[in-house]
């Protein structure tokens, strides 16, 4: 290759890259956007004939922005308030909404879908973001390896501390998980400070009854966990309530019964939101990507997507989580405001337990 | 090599502002752009999260680890890799191609992956029968396992250039095996050595996801916990300072390799590779192959057929489930895209990424061994800077900066174009210091027979630099095509490539979805070493084996 | 013409070359020669391009090139290590020069096989250069700087790493080649006998700066100055002085026309020959065996000379010798008197 032709391949790669650039730069100032953009977390799904039936609805097509994970999702959305990336974000989740409202990311709107959504969903008032779906964090089992080791199920977090349960249980660091931080979040509830027993006490005792931290979900469910995989050795898992039905729904042989079970006392309840974003120039279009996504077409389509529930109370739900789930009828919550105040004092003072 | 040189005058600042502009642009700018919005407020300079880190023991005591860790991970991997090196720069043996392309595999595996054939290698049921998974050996042991590429391509591509004659000028005066390779041969290579040790420095320090995953809580690095900070606590102006903490860290260890440069480079007569090989001879040597060669496959080898197993395992059996359950995915769940239009965008983004990281980087290069002076020293170690710098930051650098004149942050282009600013480094480390030992008189022969400037550097240079040239290429092609830890935090638009696809699977229970991660992951192995097997036999014009 | 002027080169506080001027005519050989060191590289890279001087200038038939880049001249150089490209083949290397005109790849291939068969090395075109001996690989730094028929062709020590019977075969060699050839050609060297027998006129150079010049003969009979004279083989260098005619040098007299004084006489091979009816009086020192016959070193007081004798005769043999003016060049007294050079 001589200077020259590298000269002129990197003037050709800059060009393209600049041409390309305008392809993507958002939708025009006036007239129905060309495409109206969703920014969303790295683990969100959907098939694809139900984002195509949003265009056959409006005329747009949806665009999807991955941000990595979901705090990644919030710290980009916070970087790039007023000229955001995208129309519309989904995905933030009540552990990060009081720092989202607070920022003031969103512009607010009150979907006429938000009839057929069960009032405990929605954490804002003022309507800036909308609830789409949820899960619960709770403790997951693996039957045969409690049965193995001669133990009956947990019934509740406390069980957790028990000699017997020594060296059975895995968690994820809340500093760096998702799932990790709910569970957290549930033994704050669940054990509130001031108590005679509060939610320190209880880590220590977990410490001390040789609990397992890994960094994240997949390194504490097929590294760890024995229903997971072959390596794992421990046989309770932080994971989903819908996690077994997901067992099942993937397994290698069609199974009869789930191999895992979660326990529906001691989770947490996680909301993922969508919200329009401030500096959006197709704030109709996103307006109806809201109604869309809280649609029966939309909502129906989320479990056996993203193995979480609707947020529609109307959406039957898919018969594999109909047979192996259950929605735990009182999970444990916190204020999303508390939350943001306290969220990194705790992971601190739970590092120093548990390190 | 002071008379005369090239590049001088207005021809060499066209040259140099191609690359100065390219990473100024989507490097300096972006970078400069994150640390200025994390640690001001309201506009005015805020260093307040910076005195929070001195008063904090814990990221103190992270900053301490980094180092450490860096160190000892660098050291170990030289001693791994060099010996090694050695038997492949010097020695002809069957399957020699295939370990020189196979070494880059790991490279571009997702620590997420790896590290669950790292858990079972040094688990109480491995072949070493230690618990070693929660102890820094096995950060350690990670660290070698994904950097000894960098040192067998890198020193590997100036060894096998070395004329063997010089070696034996030093044995015939009287000198020692050992002393003859202390005495002459490890003088010459050492600006190889000093390139690649960097590159495995900056790599190590700056690590990421094997840390995160194999460091458990009691080991993190800076990179990690910028990380935490800026995703998990959104605490954005003590992420912005752990930066800048980490980037004065790498300065440091930049001004020291800018002041290394400032000894002089030997010009040397380069010989091709396949002169300088031969059959070992003796059964010595033939140990000597054996043991170096045969320890790395081993150690390289081991999680790699760990993987591969896995994924073949299916229930109780093994069987071909998982490869066929990929071939099966359609396009109808959004979720899992079917393996081909991932494999595709993966080796688009590394085709685009390679080809800019070789013309930004040839161009660089050409800037550094030809110009010379204090000025391209520095240019020197400020195009290393990307393999140090925290991919996160970067990533959020590029949100704040790239929206105007053109928005690139939500262009596919971003993709490649981040790719080749780490990728870059590989291309100039590997290429300046052959470039600098061609003979100057070669380019002089060239010039009186008649070649403009221009032609001496496609006639001459090129062809000798050529074969470094694809080893820099090969490294572009697999940090792209490995790509999740660094631009995973750059806004993506749904065009996932083979890491993503790899992480999608491992995002959900069941057997089905490991099983889908591991075939992946094993397919990856299978098209990088293609992919690097297949750069290794490109050769430039009708030019043999330069 | 090729005409250096003035050219002056410094590195640093060092000067290569001070105020070198030499001309050489179209069609001819012109030698340089000199002590290693002495700034004759220099000047040839100068004159190739490779280098700007400080000062002076070069022209080529009244032009100017001293600006001119290397590939702009029409001049050719052939380097003392050759400079092959050890990543092309013999072929290629010599053909290299016939990329940058309109030389069709036929015409190149014939113009290979030509010049490959002037410098004697016919089916060479496929070696690799790595393969090639010392002499291939200087044939072949000779072929690939004829290809392009250099209106200038340059040799920098083009023998200089050969053995000597190969010298001694390819010096009439390269006589042969520029005349064949008809080219101008300046050859640098810094052996008397090798720019002797190849050049037409020689320029000698010493600390940078052209001390003399002229023709072979000129240069050999009357060197331009002692440290020439010492250069080419002149010796023993012995104080000397001139009155009414007559040449003293101390252990002999000599009839002389030149000015009375003090001088340094520098004597060459033939000064002094054995003579039986001759006044010195000498003692053989060693005898050593050469082609044409015994040179024998004489002592003559407390100098020593060489002379040439058909016999060997033994160390210590008396014998009776004379002093032949022709042989003797007469330089302004210097302090030392006595050299064995």
């Amino acid at each position: 290759m001589s200077l020259r032709r590298v000269c002129a391949l990197v003037l050709v790669t800059v060009v393209v890259a600049a041409a390309c650039g305008d392809d993507d730069t958002g939708p025009p100032a006036t007239g129905p956007p060309a495409a109206i953009v969703l920014a969303t977390h790295d683990s969100f799904a959907i098939s694809a004939e139900v984002l195509a039936g949003f265009e056959d609805l409006t005329g747009v097509p949806v665009r999807i922005l991955e941000a990595g994970d979901a705090g990644t999702l919030v710290s980009s959305a916070i970087l790039t308030k007023g000229k955001p990336t995208a129309d519309v974000l989904f995905g933030i989740d009540n552990t990060f909404l009081s720092r989202a409202l607070e920022e003031d990311l969103f512009i607010p709107y009150a979907s006429p879908g938000l009839g057929s959504v069960p009032d405990s969903l929605e954490l804002d008032p003022e309507h800036r973001v909308t609830p789409i779906d949820f899960a619960n964090v709770c403790l997951n089992y693996d039957k045969a390896g409690l049965a193995a080791a001669g133990l009956s199920p947990p019934t509740g977090l406390r069980d957790l501390t028990m000699p017997a349960y020594r060296g059975t249980l895995v968690v994820e660091d809340p500093a760096t998980s998702s799932p990790g931080l709910a569970f957290l979040l549930s033994t704050i509830a669940e054990f509130p400070e001031g108590t005679a027993y509060p939610w320190q006490t209880f880590w220590a005792d977990l410490v001390a009854n040789d609990v397992l931290v890994t960094s994240g979900w997949e390194e504490a469910y097929f590294g760890a966990f024995s229903g997971g995989s072959e390596d794992g050795d421990r046989p309770i898992v932080v994971s989903y309530a819908s996690s077994p039905p997901a067992g099942v729904f993937f397994a290698d042989e069609e199974l009869a019964e789930a191999p895992t079970a979660a326990v529906l006392d001691g989770c947490f309840r996680q909301i993922e939101f969508a919200g329009i974003l401030a500096g959006t120039e197709a704030e109709a279009t996103a307006q109806a990507l809201i109604d869309y996504m809280l649609t029966l077409e939309f909502q129906e389509d989320i479990p056996l997507n993203m193995f979480v529930f609707p947020a529609n109370a109307e959406a039957a739900l898919p018969e594999v989580f109909v047979e192996h789930t259950a929605i735990p009828e009182s999970p444990n919550s916190l204020d999303p405001a508390e939350i943001d105040a306290n969220r990194n004092a705790w992971i601190e003072a739970w590092t120093e337990i548990v390190r | 090599m002071d008379r005369d040189r090239p590049l001088t005058g207005v021809a060499g600042l066209a040259i140099l502002a191609v690359p100065a502009l390219f990473l100024g642009y989507f490097f300096l700018y972006p970078l400069a752009s994150i640390l200025i919005t994390g640690l001001t407020s309201d506009g005015v300079p805020d260093l307040g999260p910076l005195g929070e880190i001195a008063s904090r023991p814990r990221l103190l005591g992270i900053a301490w680890f980094t180092l450490w860790q860096a160190v000892a991970s660098t050291l170990l991997t030289l001693v791994v890799a060099l010996p090694a090196t050695a038997a492949l720069s010097r020695y002809e043996f069957w399957g020699k191609r295939f370990v020189r392309a196979a070494v880059t595999v790991p490279f571009v595996l997702p620590t997420v992956v790896v590290a669950t054939a790292f858990l079972a290698l040094l688990g109480p049921g491995g072949p070493l029968g230690l618990d070693l998974r929660r102890s820094i050996w096995a950060i350690l042991a990670a660290h070698v396992f994904y950097n000894v590429a960098v040192v067998v391509r890198t020193v590997g591509t100036a060894w096998e250039r070395l004329d063997p004659r010089l070696e034996e000028a030093a044995r015939t005066l009287g000198a020692t095996r050992w002393n003859a390779f202390r005495a002459v041969t490890w003088p010459l290579l050492r600006p190889a050595v000093v390139s690649a040790t960097s590159i495995v420095f900056l790599f190590t320090f700056t690590s990421f996801g094997v840390v995160l995953i194999l460091g458990g809580l009691e080991y993190a690095t800076l990179e990690v916990e910028i990380w935490r900070q800026a995703t998990a606590l959104i605490d954005l102006p003590l992420a912005a300072a752990l930066s800048l903490l980490q980037l004065v860290g790498v300065t440091g260890i930049l001004v020291g390799y800018a002041r290394y440069q400032q000894r002089r480079a030997h010009e040397l007569p380069l010989l091709s590779a396949r002169a300088t090989a031969r059959r070992p001879a003796t059964w010595r040597e033939r140990g000597f192959v054996a043991a170096t060669v045969g320890g790395l496959v081993a150690i390289l080898g081991a999680p790699l057929v760990v993987l591969a197993e896995r994924s073949l395992r299916v229930g109780d059996g093994h069987g071909l489930t998982h490869y066929r359950a990929l071939a099966e995915l359609d396009e109808a769940g959004a979720a899992f895209v079917p393996p081909t239009t991932a494999i595709g965008n993966s080796l688009w983004f590394a085709v685009v990424a390679t080809a800019l990281a070789l013309a930004v980087g040839l161009l660089a290069a050409a800037v550094i061994a030809y110009r010379g002076g204090r000025a391209s020293r520095w240019f020197d170690a400020l195009l290393m800077l990307p393999l140090g710098t925290s991919a996160v930051t970067l990533g959020f650098g590029f949100l704040v900066a790239l929206d105007a004149p053109i928005d690139l942050r939500t262009s596919a282009l971003l993709i490649p174009l981040a790719h080749a600013v780490v990728a870059i480094p590989f291309v100039v480390r590997t290429t300046v210091p052959i470039m600098r030992s061609v003979r100057h008189r070669l380019r002089e022969a060239a010039a009186v027979l008649g070649a403009p400037p221009r032609a001496v550097w496609r006639l001459v240079d090129l062809p000798l630099i050529s074969r470094a040239a694809l080893v820099g290429a090969g490294f572009a092609f697999a940090v792209s095509l490995g790509e999740f830890g660094a631009t995973s935090f750059i806004v993506r638009p749904d065009r996932p490539t083979i890491p993503i696809a790899i992480f999608r699977f491992l995002g959900q229970p069941g057997a089905q979805n490991l099983g889908r991660a591991l075939a992946m992951s094993t397919l990856l192995m299978l098209i990088t070493a293609g992919a690097i097997l297949a750069i290794d036999r490109l050769r430039v014009g009708h030019l043999g084996e330069f | 013409m090729l005409a250096c002027r003035e050219v002056t080169v410094s590195f640093g506080e060092t000067i290569a070359v001070d105020r070198a001027t030499l001309e050489v005519n179209i069609g001819r050989v012109g030698g340089l020669i000199g002590p290693s060191g002495c700034g004759k590289s220099t000047l040839l890279r100068v004159i190739a391009g490779l280098q700007r001087p400080d000062h002076g200038s070069i022209t080529w038939n009244g032009a100017d090139i001293t600006a001119a880049p290397p590939h702009a001249r029409p001049f050719g150089l052939m380097f003392q290590d050759y400079a092959l490209f050890p990543h092309l083949d013999v072929a290629a290397n010599v053909a290299f020069a016939l990329r940058f005109s309109d030389t069709s790849r036929a015409e190149a291939n014939r113009r290979v096989g030509e010049l490959l068969d002037l410098v004697g090395l016919p089916g060479y075109e496929s070696r690799t250069i790595d393969g090639l001996s010392g002499g291939e690989q200087q044939r072949v730094a000779l072929a690939r700087t004829l290809a392009p028929s250099p209106d200038v062709l340059m040799l920098d020590e083009p023998l200089g790493a050969l053995d000597r019977s190969l010298r001694d075969d390819l010096v009439p060699e390269m006589r042969r080649i520029f005349s064949a050839l008809g080219t101008t050609a300046l050859y640098v060297t810094h052996d008397h006998d090798e720019a002797f027998a190849v050049a037409d006129g020689v320029f000698v150079m010493r600390d940078g700066a052209i001390v003399g010049h002229g023709s072979p003969a000129q240069l050999w009979e009357r060197p331009p100055d002692l440290e020439t004279a010492r250069f080419l083989g002149y010796g023993p260098v012995v104080a000397a002085t001139v009155s009414n005619g007559r040449l003293d040098v101390g252990f002999a007299v000599a009839p002389w026309s030149g000015p009375a004084g003090s001088y340094s006489a520098a004597m060459r091979p033939g000064a002094v020959v054995i003579d039986p009816d001759g006044a010195i009086d000498a003692v053989v020192a060693d005898a050593t065996y050469t082609k044409d016959g015994y040179e024998l070193r004489l002592e003559i007081g407390e100098t020593t000379v060489a002379v040439r004798c058909p016999d060997r005769l033994p160390a210590g043999t008396r014998v009776r010798a004379a002093v032949d003016p022709d042989h003797i060049a007469l330089y302004p007294a210097q302090p030392s008197t006595s050299s064995d050079v």
